[in-house]
């Protein structure tokens, strides 16, 4: 660059070029540079065989642009992880993407800009948009997609490269697949407005193909040409113009909500450790308590997304909740002080008034006197226990979920969920109404032993003239077979009309 | 993992079969010019990691403004010429010194180079490719193209209107394998082990009274012409096994602790202290004055910027010819700029009984002449950071030839003032680029090679003309030829006076080169303009 700054100002008096990306060296793990003669050479053949370009683009571009560049096989595999998630995606709209009936294609003709064809559409999707009805999730989808592309658009024109894969990255892996998919899949499943997940789905990955086209073009385009291009009229993703952000959707308090609950789920799931209830396991009630009004509002409003992520059948939200005060003494800080008489004094703190020790030990003097011995601060631990509940934190409170695992709930949510799976086969088989049918569901022992039971129930509610569930799968000839994922259970489903 | 290869393979051939990227560029030929200028990597074997990162970043900020609807011009470049792709194509021809290159013949070894580079255009394009980087890859630009140098030789010419273009006597590293100088940039650090020597100058006019410096270059000697002293410094006479010597006065522990293993318990008895200024003019003899023959008025001169206590004695040898410090006092006292050494790194028949050598090779020689004088007080070893040749590694020697440079020290002020007026990406980029700026020497543009852009500058043959005549494009060459040596070295003109000019043999530096990428790159028909981004490491 100081090259052509001089030749630049010798020719014509000026400097040749209006910005200037600066950007580090490539070094190795320790920051040496990489040389043959050093021996920490890695071509860059060895890393494209072994992940792709993509891979490489990915990596390297999520790399702040001016400083070095470190080598690193286990960076090199996370940016493939998130690439692999990418292709997950595909497979899953590939699977459950249910075109709407009026499908609008996009007309595009090669010479014209994007935003006149858009504007031709916009009267269409005017109409459109009205008509849908999206869940909060949905909406929460819609800003984050159209912040993040308002972000990438000024981050690419300030030349800040790496934060624009850094944030797609972000999307596609946590607001994408861990999160909005998990909310998903469970409305798909529950038939609780599928279609429109369908459509924001569609909408948000051909937005993020186009964003991730500069990144990592090769996934970009198969992605689009496998899914999109029987949708859609032109031959490749880069004929398309960089999607426009929409301001309407942005709703800065909706996301600021879902973080919030983000929180919260992320604490309800500690509390189901701590209290070893696996999160297949329906809970029936869960209560947020929480002195922040903004976060009583988030939970309440997205009560529906708590319940979908956390598996709960009931959200409460509460100021404060009835709870005793518990003490423990703490071993460790009593041994050295009290030496033989440690165990002693432990068996006198646990028989000491909580609340009243507390209480002393919080004040002034932050000492107390049980029986004979001093105890301090350090070697008493307190905790708030709800009878019946296990909480745990989040930044605004306290998050739990009732312990009381009502089994019965459990086997009726199970039942629920392979009635549905049956209901589903029904229908890709064609059958009507009337239609009977022998079914076969076997699963491994845990489900089994759930469901069993509910026979009669399921049988009735699918049509099903004959039903029986088992440990291993029984021969019905001529069935249509189908392997489903019930709550991390395997479940294959055989059905035959009769 | 997802299965990369398959996808990757098919997407490239249909990306090839269905001819998508020159349908996007078609879809946006109407739109807003977008001009990236690709900073030309060297033509001179596989990319590695780091040059696919950098092609990486390029293409992601072409892909988006393709995407914003710009016009988006997205060349890409090699760097053909110089030393890099030379030194390697002497090694692959077997070729070790300028001789063998002369031998085989100058356009031989040129057409090699051009193969060389063409070869390797070629797989490094592939290799981008693969990377996903959509550049015109069937149309890179290429520095060795006639148009390209043309048009660079457009830079030189208005350097020479603008005052700019100068010819001088200047002492700069040099390489004597390649036998060509080197600039600043081009140097490489690397660890060796030298001779540390101290040695005694004899006083002019006293028997027993010698001046004490301290070189790790002893082969210098040859050429010393003065020695420094810092007029603010302390210096000592002091008594030392009956001889007196005069060292600075914070160094003379240190040098008795040296030499104390040697003589056995010898200390010194400081006679008397006087400030550095009361030294100057104190004339010295040489110590090999009988081998080097080379007579001059030697003496003590005054410097507060070259001289410190940290090494040596405080008393610095001075070799105008050897050094660049060395080089301004000899012209800011008017001393002789004394380089006894030829192209090849030997010393030439100026310096006496070592004409021939090769110069480091003669360091053993000189120590033991020193040693047989009785001016020898103590040799060690030193290992210390010493400049070697970034392409052939050899180490370089510090001696005075003829250059030509382009002034850039009288354009600093425009270039400081230009760097405000763009984007920079970090800031600090913008600060760390001033800091160079502000300190960057006068730009020595001439090497002394055979594959690069001709200087293009004839010189007339005859005795006390001198005059020389810059052209600023092919079309004022009498007749069209390739713009290479040795098809320019055979074209001639006539001097105002009568006489024959020839052209200056030297190429130019390689730099010049991508400097001037902005403009020489572009196509016949397309105008100057400014490039819209650049990016490098």
């Amino acid at each position: 660059m100081y090259w052509l700054l001089g030749s630049g100002v010798v020719l014509n008096n000026e400097i040749p070029y209006k910005s200037l990306l600066m950007h580090g060296f490539f070094v190795d793990e320790n920051g040496e540079k990489m040389s043959k003669s050093l021996g920490n050479f890695v071509p860059l053949e060895e890393i494209l065989d072994k992940y792709g370009a993509d891979t490489f683009r990915m990596w390297c571009l999520s790399s702040t642009v001016w400083d070095d560049l470190k080598f690193n096989w286990d960076e090199i595999k996370e940016a493939n992880r998130a690439l692999s998630i990418l292709s997950n995606l595909e497979s899953f709209m590939q699977r459950f993407y249910v075109a709407p009936e009026k499908e609008e294609k996009e007309i595009g003709r090669r010479s014209e800009k994007e935003s006149d064809d858009e504007k031709k559409n916009a009267g269409a999707k005017a109409r459109d948009e009205k008509e849908t009805k999206y869940g909060i999730e949905d909406l929460w989808l819609l800003s984050r997609l159209n912040t993040l592309i308002e972000e990438c658009t000024r981050h690419f024109d300030e030349y800040e490269t790496h934060m624009v894969a850094r944030k797609c990255r972000q999307f596609i892996v946590e607001d994408l697949s861990r999160f909005y998919l998990k909310v998903a899949k469970k409305r798909i499943a529950a038939g609780e407005n599928p279609e429109t997940v369908s459509k924001v789905l569609f909408v948000v990955l051909f937005d993020v193909l186009r964003l991730m086209t500069p990144i990592t073009p090769f996934i970009a385009e198969s992605f689009y040409q496998e899914f999109y291009a029987k949708h859609k009229e032109k031959e490749s993703i880069s004929l398309f113009s960089w999607p426009r952000f929409e301001p309407k959707y942005v709703d800065p308090l909706l996301e600021n909500q879902m973080e919030i609950v983000n929180e919260m789920v992320t604490a309800l799931s500690n509390a189901r450790q701590s209290a070893k209830i696996k999160l297949r396991w329906p809970v029936e009630e869960v209560i947020v308590v929480t002195k922040s009004t903004d976060a009583a509002a988030a939970a309440r409003r997205l009560s529906g997304t708590i319940k979908i992520l956390a598996n709960v059948k009931n959200v409460k939200v509460e100021e404060k909740i009835a709870s005793t005060l518990t003490l423990k003494p703490v071993h460790s800080k009593l041994g050295p002080v009290f030496k033989k008489d440690a165990k002693k004094a432990a068996d006198a703190i646990e028989k000491a008034d909580p609340v009243k020790l507390k209480k002393e030990l919080e004040g002034e003097k932050k000492k107390a006197k049980v029986e004979e011995f001093e105890i301090t601060p350090e070697m008493v631990a307190f905790d708030e226990v709800t009878e019946g509940y296990a909480g745990a934190q989040f930044s605004a409170g306290t998050a739990y979920v009732k312990t009381a695992i009502n089994e019965a709930l459990l086997s009726e949510a199970m039942a629920r969920e392979v009635s549905r799976r049956i209901q589903m086969m029904r229908k890709e088989m064609g059958l009507v109404e009337k239609d009977l049918i022998e079914v076969n569901v076997s699963c491994e022992k845990e489900l089994l032993a759930l469901i069993e039971k509910r026979e009669g129930e399921i049988a009735s509610e699918v049509k099903a003239g004959k039903l029986k569930v088992s440990e291993k799968p029984m021969e019905i000839k001529q069935a249509h077979e189908k392997d489903w994922e019930i709550e991390e259970y395997t479940v294959k489903i055989r059905i035959k009309k009769i | 993992m997802y299965d990369h290869n398959s996808l990757e393979k098919k997407i490239t051939h249909y990306w090839e079969h269905k001819k998508i990227y020159e349908k996007v560029k078609e879809s946006n030929g109407k739109g807003e010019r977008f001009y990236f200028c690709d900073g030309p990597p060297y033509a001179t074997g596989q990319i590695h990691p780091g040059t696919a990162w950098n092609k990486c970043i390029k293409d992601s900020v072409c892909r988006y403004k393709r995407a914003r609807g710009f016009n988006v011009r997205a060349q890409p470049g090699f760097d053909t010429h110089g030393l890099p792709i030379e030194v390697k194509v002497e090694q692959e021809l077997k070729l070790t010194c300028k001789k063998d290159i002369e031998k085989i013949g100058v356009k031989k070894f040129t057409e090699n180079c051009k193969t060389f580079a063409t070869k390797y255009v070629g797989i490094m394009g592939k290799q981008f490719q693969r990377c996903g980087v959509w550049m015109d890859w069937d149309a890179p630009y290429l520095t060795y193209k006639d148009s390209f140098i043309d048009r660079s030789w457009g830079t030189i010419k208005k350097a020479e209107e603008k005052q700019l273009l100068e010819k001088g006597v200047y002492v700069l590293p040099y390489c004597p394998r390649c036998e060509t100088t080197m600039a600043n940039y081009e140097l490489e650090y690397g660890e060796q082990t030298d001779p540390s020597i101290y040695v005694k100058f004899k006083v002019k006019g006293k028997e027993n009274e010698f001046l004490i410096v301290w070189t790790t270059t002893p082969w210098t000697l040859v050429a010393n012409m003065a020695v420094m002293a810092h007029p603010m410094y302390e210096y000592v006479y002091a008594k030392v096994d009956g001889e007196t010597w005069i060292v600075a006065k914070e160094r003379l522990d240190h040098l008795t602790a040296i030499i104390n293993p040697i003589q056995g318990g010898s200390s010194a008895t400081v006679l008397k202290t006087v400030s550095g200024k009361k030294l100057d003019g104190l004339q010295y003899e040489h110590p090999l004055q009988s081998k080097i023959g080379k007579e001059a008025d030697r003496k003590i001169v005054m410097s507060d910027e070259f001289v410190t206590l940290e090494e040596g004695t405080g008393l610095v040898h001075t070799a105008p010819g050897h050094g660049p410090q060395d080089f301004i006092i000899g012209k800011r006292f008017g001393m002789e700029i004394f380089c006894p050494v030829n192209e090849q790194g030997k010393y030439s028949s100026e310096a006496g009984e070592y004409a021939g050598k090769a110069v480091r090779e003669a360091n053993p020689q000189v120590i033991e002449d020193l040693e047989h004088a009785g001016m020898l007080v103590h040799q060690g070893k030193v290992s210390h950071r010493y400049p070697h040749c970034w392409r052939c590694k050899t180490p370089l020697i510090y001696i005075s030839t003829l250059q030509w440079f382009i002034k850039i020290s009288k354009t600093k002020e425009k270039m400081l003032q230009e760097i405000e007026t763009i984007k920079w990406q970090p800031d600090f980029a913008k600060t760390r680029f001033k800091e160079f700026v502000s300190s960057a020497p006068d730009w020595c543009i001439s090497r002394q090679r055979y594959w690069g852009i001709p200087l293009p500058i004839w010189e007339c043959e005859k005795e006390n003309c001198g005059k020389y005549k810059v052209i600023g494009s092919a079309a004022e060459l009498p007749h069209r030829v390739e713009l290479h040596r040795p098809f320019v070295d055979e074209l001639h003109f006539t001097c105002e006076c009568g006489g024959k000019m020839s052209r200056i043999k030297d190429v130019l530096d390689v730099w010049f080169d991508s400097g001037n990428a902005i403009w020489a790159s572009l196509g016949e028909k397309e105008e100057y303009m400014t490039a819209n981004f650049i990016t490098e490491g």
